[in-house]
């Protein structure tokens, strides 16, 4: 099954392929995501996660409030709908 | 707390000093926990320009973080050139770990270059370095800081002792000018603070000691 990620803000749906993070995977597909340390310390790159779920791939400082992750962080484990 | 090698006859002891910093504890656990900080605020003694290049590993762990790094092929820093038995470049590894609430050991790896790793036997010709840190708070504002070395070569040689205990203190008299500056500094700052990437192995040691802490309050309370 095809997982895919959309960015609801910018109306662009991209099929997953392998990125070390989905802050990568925005950059890779042009997408402005916030980011500041890219390692899950600042929280710059907290984002809404409107449907799916994540994986952490790395454990940041603080998880976020629940409904939001850390681009930086993560990979999709379903497919995901973000707010960006 | 066990000390690794204490009471090996191949072991040297350098039995250490102490000083008063003019900071909180906990801006030296930061220090500590940034191996690049080797590279500006050490220049003349245990760093050199390599020490700010590689991003190292942080490892948390259940009693505290390390942050460690191998550094291929480099030049050895001044401090410890006189000691090495072999000429060249090095392969250098900073351990740095910190353990809850308050204590460091630094250990220091240098083998001929190429010949470095931790999947690799040391080298015959490694020079080791442990260094136990001792940071007590005084109060949020004074830290007292001790420690002592142990060393892999010269057990008895009282000159090579004397040399390290001076050189040691040099260095970590550069610590603490630059600790009690950022003390001085975060007491006064102007802007917000940003987190980078590097800060992760002090913060998240800050996280879980301020978090061991408060777990300690309630019982505190019941004791009244």
């Amino acid at each position: 099954m095809t997982v895919t990620v959309t960015f609801k803000t910018s109306g662009r749906t991209v099929a997953w392929t392998k990125a070390d993070s989905l802050l990568a995977f925005a950059e890779e597909h042009g997408i402005d995501a916030p980011f500041s340390c890219g390692a899950g310390v600042c929280g710059t790159c907290a984002t809404t996660l409107l449907e799916g779920d994540v994986t952490y791939v790395e454990d940041p400082l603080y998880l976020p409030d629940p409904g939001v992750v850390l681009l930086c962080c993560t990979t999709p484990k379903t497919s995901v709908v973000l707010d960006l | 707390m066990n000390v690794e090698h204490w009471g090996d006859s191949a072991w040297g002891l350098n039995r250490g000093d102490a000083m008063t910093v003019e900071a909180n504890y906990l801006y030296m656990t930061d220090n500590l926990l940034d191996p690049s900080h080797v590279a500006w605020v050490h220049q003349t003694s245990f760093g050199n320009a390599a020490c700010a290049d590689d991003v190292p590993d942080t490892t948390i762990a259940d009693n505290g973080v390390i942050v460690s790094r191998w550094m291929r092929d480099t030049e050895p820093a001044p401090f410890y050139q006189p000691f090495l038995k072999f000429r060249g470049n090095c392969d250098r590894k900073q351990h740095y770990e910190v353990r809850y609430p308050s204590h460091a050991i630094i250990k220091a790896i240098f083998v001929p270059a190429g010949t470095g790793g931790d999947d690799k036997p040391l080298h015959q010709d490694v020079f080791l370095m442990d260094s136990y840190n001792f940071l007590t708070p005084i109060n949020e504002n004074l830290t007292r800081y001790y420690w002592f070395q142990m060393r892999n070569f010269a057990p008895n040689d009282q000159a090579v002792s004397a040399a390290f205990a001076t050189s040691v203190r040099t260095a970590f008299e550069e610590d603490k000018a630059i600790v009690q500056a950022v003390h001085r500094g975060m007491n006064n700052k102007k802007s917000n603070n940003i987190d980078l990437k590097i800060d992760k192995g002090p913060l998240h040691f800050r996280k879980r000691l301020a978090q061991m802490i408060a777990a300690e309050k309630p019982t505190l309370v019941a004791a009244e």
